[in-house]
């Protein structure tokens, strides 16, 4: 049983639903903003998350970034030390999915070395009807070695379930930290 | 001096700012080359020694996994504030070998408390396996 903390960027294009779903997922689904706001810079969430196996909790320090250009440069200052990423795109908006390459690209940046990153990629929206092509969004969660999830944040749909996976990896890389640790002292 | 572990000496760690059971923050002081702490998540991470009266040292030596950037404070008040900055490290990334790290602080230094900041790391966890102390 452990607790841990991370940081988590949650990114991507404007209006793709980045508040919407750290919105929905910090209230366990009670509060779905119906009128846009534009997330001025970036804005923190915290969400506690459970794990059955092993009782363990992480403590998901989430990051909700804006997704305009004018924000960009100082958005990206406040990436450092992250350990997680959320990519986000709307599937009715054929667009943001083509930008998700983009936000990884920045973001990894900001992972300095060879810290790994524990990351997903999120189709939301999925309450409209989907304007990309499904193998294409494979191909591409495939090359940066990211799960994809399907949510939809009107909806309160598969909300809780990337974040859970997210958690579930990084209770996975502190467990293997530790035994990197204990070989390196033997 | 380096030999005895300075959990012995009435050292005690006063603050921390991650604990996992399995892996305290205590286990700096214990002189056990098997046990270390481990930093839960998220920077940046310190540990607070604390000496039962102000001590006389001439070195310290910390062995540690996964650093980038160490800032090391020291404090001559009974309780453990007003700290001021004593030394900063940078480590190099290494995925095989304990870092180590001397820092030697001269004559007529002295200190009641001392506190290590890890302000960057290479890694999302970082452990301490050692801090060890050489008095004056
Ligand atoms: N149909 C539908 N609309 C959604 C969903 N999630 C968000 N929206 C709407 O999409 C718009 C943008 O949502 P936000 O969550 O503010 O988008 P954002 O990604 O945070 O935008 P920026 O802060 O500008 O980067 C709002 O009008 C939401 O109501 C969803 O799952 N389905
Ligand atoms: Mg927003």
């Amino acid at each position: 049983m452990v607790f841990l903390r991370g940081k988590v960027l949650v990114i991507g294009d404007t209006c793709v639903g980045k508040s919407s779903l750290c919105q929905v997922l910090s209230s366990d689904g009670g509060i779905y903003p119906k009128n846009y706001s534009s997330t001025i810079m970036t804005e923190l969430i915290i969400k506690q998350v459970q794990l059955t196996e092993n009782n363990d909790t992480v403590e998901l320090f989430l990051y909700d970034s804006s997704g305009k250009a004018i924000y960009f440069e100082n958005c990206k200052e406040t990436w450092l030390n992250a350990d997680m990423i959320v990519l986000v795109f709307d599937l009715s908006n054929k667009e943001s999915f083509g930008h998700v390459k983009f936000w990884y690209e920045k973001a990894k940046e900001t992972f300095l070395y060879d810290k790994p990153i524990i990351g997903c990629v999120i189709g939301n929206k999925s309450d409209l009807s989907s304007v990309v092509n499904q193998a294409n969004i494979k191909q591409m969660s495939d090359s940066m070695n990211m799960k994809y999830f399907e949510c939809s944040a009107k909806e309160n749909q598969n909300v809780m379930d990337p974040f859970k996976y997210l958690a579930s990896e990084y209770v996975k890389k502190y467990n293997e930290n530790i035994k990197k640790f204990k070989q390196i002292i033997e | 001096m380096l030999d005895i572990p300075l959990a012995r000496t009435g050292a005690y760690v006063s603050f921390a700012t991650s604990n996992d059971e399995n892996h305290p923050a205590s286990n700096v002081l214990d002189g056990n080359s098997s046990t270390f702490w481990v930093t839960t998540g998220l920077l940046p991470q310190s540990i607070i020694i604390s000496f039962p009266n102000v001590v006389n040292l001439k070195k310290i030596k910390i062995t540690i996994f996964k650093v980038q950037n160490l800032i090391i404070e020291k404090s001559m008040k009974p309780r453990a504030k007003d700290f001021d900055i004593v030394t900063e490290k940078s480590f190099k990334n290494d995925n095989h070998y304990v870092q180590e790290s001397e820092i030697e602080f001269g004559h007529n230094f002295q200190a009641r408390h001392l506190k290590f900041t890890i302000s960057e790391a290479y890694d999302s966890f970082v452990g301490i396996q050692h801090i060890l102390a050489v008095f004056g």
